[in-house]
Parts: structure tokens; sequence; C-alpha cells
């Protein structure tokens, strides 16, 4: 296990820890059969989460990055709540408790950007599964919206509605990743300010690429459990460690 | 939903509103030329974008701005929208300003506004495509006390942006005159490090709400962008009350102390 502490990316030195200054984001999380979920993520040798038994979350998140040390530029993030690596196997309730405590990480399973510097960066530094995609974002409507294409075709059309106000508070997490064949864990805290939320609020639309197909494998769309949008977020990501 | 435009041109770039404008533009994938006189400000901007290139130039002179506008096009192409932003507002009596400070205000409010709009439209004629934002305020409506100069020329920026929107209308042109209240700026803050009395205690707007603001208001192709709270109703009063909202800015600057 090595940590680096600087990463030359396109000629630019990038340090550790990576600051990201403002960003806005909006997220929709879905209950979905674990059994589904686990397949899908098998590859990475985590087990998914479970707050409910037989239910994991699956999260869809757009994010634009404003002012930060990977640039601007627009993300679209689907991701899964998982048990942290190297925890033992364990019953229903436990597994319940465990997520009920907040003891869980974030597997990203696909993480497209729309450039080319914060693309490298992803998956040289972290080794997130970042590829090239149009993210069209639109927040200035009565719904957030994100439309997601890939290679000319349709992805998903994600919209989130305004919630009610929110308390802001501060939070950590690991971030989970897995590319060839190493898994890595990343630190990442975030200082969210201006957080709406509330129950459902989220209309997600598919088309017929393969990520499209992996949603609908998990049953969506179907109504999420939670939404919630961001006006403002502060964030920094540590160095991974390779697990 | 606005389409992203393929390529932009912002001028007042290095800070505030310019700079948060070019930054979402690039982060949506626009090419972006981002302008502006302050070069340390300008690297802040473009750093880490790609898709970004900085140019340094004053919008106060005519044919430099007609010259960066060649050069943008060469580089990136057609310029699709323009966000003209580039503005600077020094408070003061008018009783009691420097004459220079009035002629510097108007040469880069409004001349400027007139020097950028105007080195871009023949293009966008032509094309018969583009949009052209450039910021007012609600100061061009409401005359401020202490903010003579910049009322002044905001009021003529106003004039301007009504006068050539209408001379253009159907002409494939889109034409926003931005007219926020106060927004937590550094120019604002530069405002009141100057004269604490000028804003009162007026507390700043979000720049975000600015911005999407403007993304409606291009989408409906309405003219004037009036973002926050109640601007709207202070806009129809001053339009077609006068008199009430002089009466208000006694009531608030008597409140001033």
């Amino acid at each position: 296990m090595s940590r680096t502490s600087r990463y030359t990316i396109q000629g630019h030195e990038v340090t550790i820890p990576v600051e990201v200054r403002d960003a806005g984001a909006c997220m929709a999380s879905f209950l979905v059969p674990a059994a589904a979920a686990q397949d899908l993520i098998g590859y990475s040798g985590l087990d998914v989460a479970e707050p409910l038994p037989g239910r994991a979350v699956c999260s869809l998140a757009f994010m634009r990055y404003l002012d930060g040390d990977l640039g601007p530029y627009h993300e679209l993030a689907f991701a899964f709540l998982v048990r942290h690596k190297g925890m033992e196997p364990a019953s229903a309730v436990t597994k319940s408790a465990e997520v009920a405590r907040g003891f869980m990480g974030a597997f990203i399973h696909q993480l497209p950007v729309n450039q080319e510097f914060t693309l490298e960066a992803g998956r040289g530094i972290w080794g997130f599964p970042k590829f090239l995609a149009d993210i069209d974002i639109d927040r200035a409507g009565p719904a957030a919206r994100c439309e997601l294409r890939h290679d000319g075709e349709h992805v998903l059309t994600l919209s989130i509605r305004r919630g009610v106000s929110m308390p802001a508070r501060g939070s950590s997490v690991d971030a989970y990743s897995h590319s060839d064949g190493v898994l890595r864990r990343t630190a990442w805290s975030m200082e969210p300010t201006g957080v709406r939320g509330r129950p459902g609020g989220a209309a997600l639309s598919l088309g017929d690429h393969p990520i499209a197909k992996e949603l609908r494998a998990l049953g969506l769309p179907r109504r999420a459990a939670f939404s919630s949008t961001i006006d403002h977020v502060r964030m920094k990501f540590q160095a991974p460690d390779e697990l | 939903m606005t389409v992203t435009p393929a390529v932009a041109l912002v001028t007042g770039a290095a800070s505030g509103m310019g700079q948060l404008a070019a930054r979402r533009l690039a982060a949506a994938g626009a090419s972006v030329a981002a302008v502006d006189v302050d070069g340390d400000g300008l690297a802040a901007t473009v750093a880490r974008a790609p898709n970004m290139r900085s140019w340094e130039c004053d919008v106060t002179d005519a044919g430099a701005v007609e010259r960066l506008v060649k050069e943008v096009e060469s580089a990136f192409g057609p310029v699709d929208r323009l966000v003209h932003a580039a503005g600077i507002c020094l408070p003061a009596l008018l009783a009691e300003q420097p004459v220079e400070e009035l002629d510097r205000t108007i040469a880069v409010n409004y001349l400027g506004t007139a020097h950028a709009v105007l080195s871009v439209l023949p293009g966008m004629l032509e094309r018969r495509h583009g949009e052209i934002v450039a910021f007012a305020s609600l100061a061009g409506w409401l005359p401020s006390p202490r903010l003579g100069a910049y009322s002044a020329s905001k009021h003529a920026v106003v004039a301007f942006m009504e006068v050539l929107a209408y001379e253009n209308r159907g002409r494939g042109v889109r034409f926003a005159c931005v007219c926020p209240p106060v927004v937590d700026t550094p120019m604002v803050a530069g405002i009141r490090a100057r004269d604490e009395a000028a804003l009162g205690g007026q507390r700043g707007i979000e720049p975000a709400i600015v911005l999407d603001a403007i993304e409606r208001s291009l989408d409906a192709d309405e003219l004037f962008v009036l973002p926050g709270k109640g601007t709207k109703s202070v806009w129809r009063a001053r339009r077609f009350a006068p008199a009430l909202i002089w009466r208000q800015i006694e009531r608030a600057t008597s409140r001033r102390g």
C-alpha cells in the first residue's frame, strides 16, 4: 500500500487532498433487490449493504463541478451502498443495524464525466470508473434535470423535484472503486449548504444503452426512496488505499 | 431547456458573475473565451479547464474588442453566446465625484457593452443564430443615491439593449438584459469597502440565482431578466409609480444612519 501526494495530469500538478470548492449535486436513491445489486457489483468483491432484509440502495447522482482542482465539468454517479471490505458475513438484523449506524461505504459502479482532465485524474489517481459522455444538466427549471448520452445513445434522463429545506451536515464516507482488478478505498469528505430533500421526488427514464439495461435489471425505473438537491458542496478527496 | 452553446465569449470573467458564468458554460462543455483586464483572475478561471482560454482585453477599446472577437472566432469558431458581465461600480455622491470617475464608469459599463455586443452581432445576424446576454442592473431602472454614476451607466445599457432587441426582432438572435438587485460578488464587496452607506443593509442574492434566471429568460425569449424575490415588483413599481419608489428609497436611506 503506497500513498502518493502528487500526481501529474495533462502537465498540471494535482496534490492530495484534491479539493472541490464549489459544486452542485442532485441525487435519487432507490431501494432495489439486493440479489440483483449483488450480481451487478460482485466483480468488486464487495457486498451490498442491506438497510432492509433483501433490499440494497442504488443511487444516481448528477454533479456540476464549478470550482475545483479537477476543473469545471459534469458528472453522473451510479453507486451502491456497500458493507466495508473485510467484514464478516452477518444476519439480516445486523446488516440493517450497520446501515442505521451509518457504518457503510459507497461503491462507485459507473462514473461518466464530460471533460478530459477529470477523466484522466479520476482514473489515474483513484481508479474511478470514469468515461467520457455527454451530460446535460439543467437546474434552472422547476425540477433539476440531467440527460446522459454515450456514443450517441440515450442512457437515462433523471429529474428531481425540489424538496423541503433540510439541515446541512458535513459528512465523510469511504468511496470504493474497482479497476484493472484492484479495489481501492478513498476517504471523501463533504460540506454541503442549501440542502433540500423529500421522499420520492425523482423521475427516471431509460434508453437502450448497456447502463440503462443494468438499471432495468435492478427493477428501475421505480419510485425513489428519497431524493435531494444540494446548492453548494465543498469536498476533499484523499489518496486511495489499495486493498 | 436551453441548448449549451458551442462557443461562448464571457467578459468580466476574472471574478464574480462573469467567472461563474464562464465556469458553468465550460462545465457544460462549451468552448469558452474568458475575457477580462485582470490576468491573475483569468488564470484562476481557466485553471484545469482545457475547453477554456483566457484573453486579456479592455472592453473600453472598441478596436481591441473587435480584434478579440476575430481571434476567438478563429480559435473556436463562431460565437454562439456573448455574456457581457464586465462592469465597475464607484459609489459616491455625484456632487463630490471626480468627473474622471463618471467618464470611466460610462466607458466600461455602457460603451464596453456596446463594443462587445456590436462586435458579435453582425456574425450572429448573418448566421441567424446567437444569444446576447448583457448585464445591466436593477440600478438601471432604479436610481439610487450614492450610485448615480453606476445607475446612469446601467440606464444606458437598458436603453441600448431594449432598442437593439426591438430593431433586431425576428432575426434569429436572442437578447437578455440582466437586471439583478444586489448580488453577492467581489464587486459588491468593493462597493461596501469604499462606501458603507451606498447599499445600506441590503443583503446580496446568490449569483447562481441570477444565472438560472438568465437560462429561463433565454428559453422564454424574454428581454429583461429580473432575478430574485420581489425584483419584478420593484421594477413594475418604478415603471408605473415612480414617485412611490422615491418614497421607499427615502425611507430606506434615512434608516441607513
